[in-house]
């Protein structure tokens, strides 16, 4: 099966990738992804969180889960278990048996105190071309430094990013090499498909959207020949203005970013893609009405730069899952999607009912809402009840489900990887309570965000059964002493085999078998599908 | 911990103490004839056996089994399971006990006589009241240790029968 592509542009990108990665992470993409982060801002807090995210990721990748596990039944024999559903897409492995990963951040080699000036080659050109470019150009942003990037500056981002990256299209490990020859083996033989994401309204994003498509159609073709390329398929999300941050003042190296501006911006660049548009056959146009500050600072760019998540980058995340869920794509095909909330001229406010899924299949509701919650609670679960006691003591000696299944494996080897599950665990509640603080005046209804950040033990074992926040289930009857009862199924699991070579994996597997049984008792959830 | 331990000690030789103050021939031999004694003891004998199996696995399954997982400390419940026990055992000791003091006192007939309460006390302080109560609480333990190990999914299958070592 061919990979999926997706390109993250800029800061906005690189949250929508966070949004991708937990939804790849909790089961919903079950294809490997090569993805590319591309950020002039080369320390930009957001890409940085990204990347290290992918890092935790692809450690709990490595440790394989079983495949066609059999469970001891209640009295007599044994029966099948669904395969691993949670992290199971790779991200940019690299082929063959290597356990290595081909750079997912775009290198720019160019000096960081670069100025735009010296991109252009300002002051070697003519004095009437000179005259020619101060029509584009102010003189701000000629003096510019793109250390943080392009500073909400689409006419500078427009020629710096296309410049600097077909710069690097021949250097190794800088990213989009590697991205383009992957890419190129796969479109040998079957249909491949590039998800680009990233804001209209900031300077990378919106200058990058329309760079892409571009960027691949000027290939020469011994890089991808003409009919390789027939067989890409591009769709995009286009972030609109979702978030705020505070009004910053200019500083010697250059102007500051003003999220005052994103609504202009917005349109300037629309009207510039109507009017030449982007090669994208699908288009996903997400926004949000309400524009919540993700920020207390305003920081132009740089490790500081590190915004709050937001609804809108799930939407975005969901976007991608479709798109890449699609039967098929014509390469004629253009099509835009948008969704709101409004039902009859009532406001539903962001729920499980409402969250824009895959429309082609209806279930797909569900399947997202029971993957989210399983996950969400596995890592709550590991969290707040299960990773001190592994560390401190490595409790799970004693435990029988240990004793049971492990055999010849051992957790005391993993501990790396067992710190590694807790940090994603905790990265990952911090990101969806974050997004229910974002989102307060969205009435978003999704999980409840003030027990997923609880540390005491006593409250989280009351909490642990009422994550998820859905009026559909309210009636169930939620266990309110959640630990013993997703321990109790995690303790009587027997295995007639471990199945893998990794105890984290096997460990993994077995506390989802628990978990998820859990979930679909404790919320009523009818279907038999696991 | 040391008092718990100076507890059980001091509990043990009380009961040792007490065990070899049992007279060898029950005060009442004169007044109950040895082979109504032995027939008491007997009929007893099986029906305290009965009544191991019966509360081992009620207990056994019914308990032990369904102990809670603590959010707190170690992942596993067999020390909590054997102290559980413990305690079962202890309030097993007391109520055959007296129980087989009523039976002594108001249901046995022993022959034609009805045993008055001091007599009755004196028939029960007897070696055979104690062999009975030491084979009903072994049969329960047993049963106990069988119940829990071979129970399916059962929460502290591993507390009294030892279960495969984790590495």
């Amino acid at each position: 099966m061919a990979e999926n592509y997706i390109i993250a542009i800029g800061g906005t990108g690189s949250r929508c990738l966070e949004a991708i990665i937990h939804l790849a992470a909790a089961g919903l993409f079950q294809t490997s992804m090569h993805v590319l982060i591309i950020d002039p801002d080369q320390n930009n807090g957001n890409s940085i969180r990204v990347r290290t995210l992918l890092t935790s990721y692809h450690a709990l990748h490595l440790a394989h889960q079983p495949r066609g596990a059999e469970r001891k039944k209640t009295l007599i024999g044994w029966e099948k278990l669904p395969d691993p559903v949670i992290l199971q897409p790779s991200f940019n492995m690299k082929s063959g048996n290597s356990n290595e990963q081909h750079p997912f951040f775009w290198h720019n080699p160019n000096a960081a105190q670069r100025r735009f000036g010296e991109v252009i080659q300002y002051q070697a050109q003519s004095d009437e071309f000179k005259k020619f470019l101060d029509l584009f150009y102010e003189p701000n942003d000629l003096e510019m430094v793109l250390d943080v990037g392009y500073r909400g500056r689409t006419n500078v981002g427009s020629v710096a990013l296309k410049q600097d990256l077909e710069g690097t299209r021949n250097t190794p490990q800088a990213g989009l090499l590697e991205f383009l020859e992957k890419l190129n083996i796969d479109l040998q033989t079957k249909e491949a498909r590039v998800f680009v994401m990233g804001s209209v309204f900031g300077g990378t994003g919106a200058a990058g959207l329309p760079t892409i498509p571009q960027l691949v159609a000027n290939l020469p073709t011994e890089v991808m020949a003409l009919d390789n390329r027939a067989r890409l398929r591009y769709g995009c999300a286009m972030m609109t203005p979702y978030f705020a941050f505070p009004k910053g003042s200019n500083t010697s190296s250059g102007p500051g970013t003003d999220s005052a501006r994103h609504s202009v911006a917005t349109q300037a660049a629309l009207l510039h893609y109507a009017h030449v548009p982007p090669n994208y056959q699908h288009v996903y146009f997400i926004g949000a009405p309400e524009r919540p500050q993700t920020n207390s600072y305003n920081f132009a760019g740089g490790q500081n730069q590190t915004n709050d998540p937001h609804y809108a980058e799930i939407v975005a995340a969901l976007a991608a899952w479709q798109f890449f869920s699609l039967r098929e794509i014509q390469p004629g095909e253009r099509q835009l999607h948008f969704a709101d909330t409004i039902k009859d001229k009532k406001d539903l406010g962001v729920n499980w009912e409402t969250l824009p899924f895959n429309l082609e299949n209806s279930g797909n509701r569900d399947k997202v809402k029971r993957l989210l919650t399983v996950f969400t609670t596995l890592a709550y679960f590991y969290k707040n009840f299960l990773y001190n006691r592994f560390i401190n003591g490595n409790l799970y000696r004693d435990a029988n489900w240990y004793k049971d299944n492990f055999g010849e494996l051992s957790l005391d080897n993993d501990i790396p990887q067992l710190q590694q599950l807790h940090d994603y665990s905790n990265s990952f509640l911090i990101w969806l309570a974050k997004i229910g603080e974002t989102s307060q005046h969205a009435n978003l209804r999704l999980f409840d965000r003030n027990a997923l950040l609880e540390t005491d033990i006593a409250l989280a074992d009351r909490h642990v059964g009422s994550l998820l926040d859905d009026p559909m289930s309210g009636g169930s009857n939620r266990s309110s002493a959640g630990f013993d009862n997703i321990y109790a199924r995690l303790d009587k699991l027997k295995l007639r085999q471990p199945g893998t070579n990794s105890a984290v994996g096997l460990f993994l597997f077995m506390l989802y078998c628990a978990v998820s049984e859990f979930c679909h008792e404790n919320y009523s959830w009818k279907s038999k599908d696991r | 911990m040391i008092k718990k331990r100076l507890r059980v000690i001091l509990f043990m030789t009380l009961s040792f103490v007490s065990v070899l103050h049992l007279p060898a021939k029950a005060f009442a031999q004169e007044l109950v004839a040895n082979e109504s004694l032995d027939e008491w003891f007997y009929s007893r004998l099986l029906w305290g056996a009965v009544i191991g199996v019966i509360t081992g696995l009620l207990i056994g399954l019914a308990d032990l089994c369904r102990l809670k997982f603590a959010v707190n400390g170690s992942l596993h419940i067999n020390n909590r399971a054997r102290r559980k026990l413990f305690i079962w055992i202890g309030i097993m000791f007391v109520f055959g006990a007296i129980i087989l003091f009523i039976d002594a006192w108001l249901l046995y007939p022993f022959g034609i006589l009805s045993l008055t309460f001091s007599d009755a006390t004196q028939v029960w302080l007897n070696y055979r009241m104690l062999l009975i109560l030491l084979v009903t609480i072994t049969v329960f333990v047993f049963v106990v240790a069988i119940a829990t190990r071979f129970k399916s999914g059962c929460r502290c299958r591993y507390a009294f029968i030892p279960g495969p070592k984790g590495k």
